[in-house]
């Protein structure tokens, strides 16, 4: 019982980070639109979907990349395969961030970017990044 | 090196054999060694090199030597 409950901690963790990196993408594309299209002062729900993106971020690049938890951690889930998967996110969130970041470097110099417009875009990318790599690997580890 | 999680040319594995000798299934063997059945997955399959301090826990509770569990191929 308690075998096939840490086995499904796992699985949840693995689909937790998925959606939530899905979820990031979907209200980062919404934050830049939103910057890209509104004009005047700042409204609550700009300020709202702001502060539940930076949120998300933070939450994502967390639980991708570190064994941070408010909960008691279970070892086995935190042993070195983990461990591993999760250094591995980390360099692929910072890499897409580097990247992402150089391309919206160049693109500023041909276009108008301003920094509230492709911020959500790049924390999305470094995040979202890590996310997908660790939940990939996870998935990958059977 | 430790910690890989890709397959590594030249890295040969017969955990799963010396398991399944034990009577062993991969959820009991981590059970015993305080890791997750992905880990030892990804070791019989060759996915992930292991620590030595996780390739000496598994020979120690196999019964085995390290060599018996690992070793290099030409």
């Amino acid at each position: 019982m308690a075998q096939a409950a840490q086995g499904d901690v796992g699985e949840r963790r693995r689909r937790v980070i998925t959606v939530s990196a899905i979820l990031l993408v979907v209200i980062a594309t919404a934050a830049m639109s939103g910057a890209a299209t509104h004009r005047g002062p700042v409204r609550a729900v700009d300020i709202t979907r702001d502060a539940g993106l930076l949120l998300l971020t933070l939450v994502l690049a967390l639980r991708a990349t570190t064994s941070f938890s408010f909960l008691k951690r279970n070892s086995a889930l935190d042993d070195e395969l983990a461990r591993a998967h999760r250094a591995s996110a980390a360099r692929a969130g910072f890499w897409a961030l580097l990247v992402g970041t150089g391309v919206a470097f160049i693109a500023g110099l041909y276009i108008d970017l301003p920094l509230p417009q492709i911020a959500p875009l790049l924390l999305a990318v470094g995040a979202s990044g890590a996310g997908f790599r660790f939940a990939a690997l996870e998935s990958r580890a059977g | 090196m430790p910690g890989e999680t890709s397959a590594e040319r030249g890295f040969g594995v017969r955990l799963k054999e010396v398991r399944v000798n034990a009577g062993l299934t991969q959820q009991e063997l981590a059970d015993r060694i305080g890791v997750s059945r992905k880990t030892i997955n990804t070791v019989e399959n060759g996915v992930f090199i292991p620590s030595t301090l996780l390739a000496l826990r598994l020979a120690e509770t196999l019964g085995v030597k390290v060599e018996d569990l690992f070793h290099l191929e030409d």
